[in-house]
């Protein structure tokens, strides 16, 4: 788990901010898994405390903990199988904080496993339920309708939907 | 955790600011979303997610999202057969020419194999698996692939003419897996294996890696690959019984291959090991129930073409229905 800054900060590790203005004292050799802080750290920002301005507290916690499973030495490949596959039973909600952070902090493995999880709750799943589960809308307009319906017409009639099961 | 305390000021200019803070899924960068929805195939793709909202549909309309297609069925009949070779079409349709790597498994006819040459001249990797109905279609199209690096052909009946026109018009070809051991039901006399072999050995030199599993093909067909494709690194040749390797053929495969599978080494890690055993549990009974049925088939595939070839070139024919 994170820890909180001290005011004296060591070498070799870096201070992460989140929006609500927590710190996070994290390795640097950890943190770059980040390619965007290693890029920073390579542009000579390293001694600073690195502000991710839009990254609530919650969501930084959980890509510091990916981050330093990910980087751990003494962990086995199984092992983090295992807490990779226990770390995206969360909410929807949390999943697509964590992708937002993932992407902007350019942490490739963390973005693809929750880009896998999320597909993994859309798969066989109908338009309706996926929109439910989401939250969204939709929003076509009568011809789109009609477009869909006609690209794609066996998609309607059930044809494939019991055998594809 | 300490909550509000003093900020302080970075040194460095530069800092980390997304975009917007948890916008909802349909805001997401188009790249995010794309990472997602590819993620569910192609048949899921077209039936469902493009059908969630406009912004969804217009991501599966990128042709980036279809330099992969991946195309299986396991319970195929008219029916649903035609449906998929529909998606395959749209899906190759929607790609726009971008088609990286295509993958059809139990389904398909030349037709379709048509319709993906015609627009598909960046194709990288082309694999088939099951395809009881293309044998020769290749060739026709192999001229349209002229990018291939990699072909596999999985319990799919393929002609000679297919591996020359391949060998011919795919010239960075690397791979090429073959496992046609359901060949023998539709007729193929056993002299088909060393045939293939050859015509391996003069079309495709600069080969890498090549499986022939289940093949009948002899010590002649092998020689000839030895000398036709010097850059194999992969030679995989289990299940090909009529192969001897004991002797100085033997001793060349492994001074030539670095990763040498032999005849007898196990096919457990061979993804369609259960398909396998097809040739070589051909017994005299089981000959005479598929007799009829090769008899159709080899004339609805269009293999008769095989009984013009001179069997003379080699010692052991054998016609594996009479």
């Amino acid at each position: 788990m994170a820890e909180a800054a001290s005011s004296t900060i060591e070498k070799n590790n870096l201070t992460l901010k989140s929006s609500y203005g927590d710190e996070f004292v994290l390795e640097e050799s950890i943190a770059i898994q980040s390619v965007t802080i290693k890029n920073m750290v390579e542009d000579g920002c390293s001694s600073s405390v690195i502000p991710l301005s839009k990254v609530d507290t919650g969501t930084l916690i959980k890509v510091i903990e990916y981050m330093k499973m990910h980087s751990s030495t003494s962990s086995n490949e199984e092992e983090i199988q295992n807490f990779d596959k226990e770390f995206v039973r969360i909410s929807i909600k949390t999943i697509l904080n964590i992708l937002e952070a993932a992407n902007f902090l350019d942490i490739r493995s963390l973005l693809d496993l929750c880009a896998e999880a999320v597909a993994n709750r859309i798969k066989n799943k109908t338009p309706e339920v996926v929109r439910k589960i989401f939250n969204i809308t939709s929003d076509f307009t009568p011809e789109e309708e009609a477009e869909i319906r006609n690209e794609t017409p066996w998609a309607f009639e059930g044809d494939l939907d019991h055998s594809l099961d | 955790m300490p909550r509000g305390q003093k900020v302080v000021k970075p040194s460095c200019s530069s800092s980390i600011t997304p975009p917007s803070s948890s916008p909802p899924w349909v805001e997401l960068p188009m790249e995010i979303t794309a990472n997602i929805l590819q993620r569910l195939g192609t048949v899921e793709i077209l039936e469902n997610a493009e059908r969630v909202c406009s912004t969804w549909w217009k991501v599966c309309h990128d042709p980036a999202m279809w330099r992969v297609i991946d195309l299986k069925y396991d319970d195929p009949s008219f029916k649903t057969t035609r449906v998929l070779e529909q998606i395959c079409r749209i899906a190759v349709e929607r790609s726009q020419g971008q088609l990286l790597k295509i993958n059809i498994d139990n389904f398909g006819s030349k037709d379709l194999l048509d319709y993906i040459a015609q627009r598909s001249s960046q194709l990288r990797h082309l694999r088939l698996v099951k395809c009881y109905n293309l044998a020769g279609g290749l060739a026709a199209v192999a001229k349209n692939f002229p990018l291939l690096e990699e072909l596999h052909f999985h319990s799919t009946v393929i002609t000679q003419d297919d591996i020359e026109s391949v060998g011919c018009y795919c010239p960075l070809l690397k791979s090429f897996i073959l496992n046609d051991s359901v060949s023998v039901i539709f007729g193929l006399p056993s002299s088909h294996g060393d045939y293939q072999a050859l015509a391996i050995a003069r079309s495709m030199p600069k080969l890498q890696h090549l499986s022939l599993l289940e093949n009948t093909f002899t010590n002649v067909g092998l020689q000839a690959i030895l000398d036709g494709c010097p850059h194999l690194e992969l030679l995989d040749l289990r299940r090909c019984y009529n192969l001897n390797l004991e002797a100085d053929l033997g001793r060349r495969c492994r001074q030539q291959i670095v990763d040498l599978k032999l005849p007898h080494d196990s096919t457990h890690d061979y993804e369609f090991d259960s398909g396998l055993g097809h040739y070589w549990a051909f017994d005299d009974g089981y000959k005479s129930v598929f007799a009829d049925i090769a008899y159709d088939y080899s004339h609805v595939l269009g293999l008769r073409d095989y009984q013009e070839y001179d069997y003379g070139y080699f010692d052991e024919e054998e016609d594996y229905f009479n």
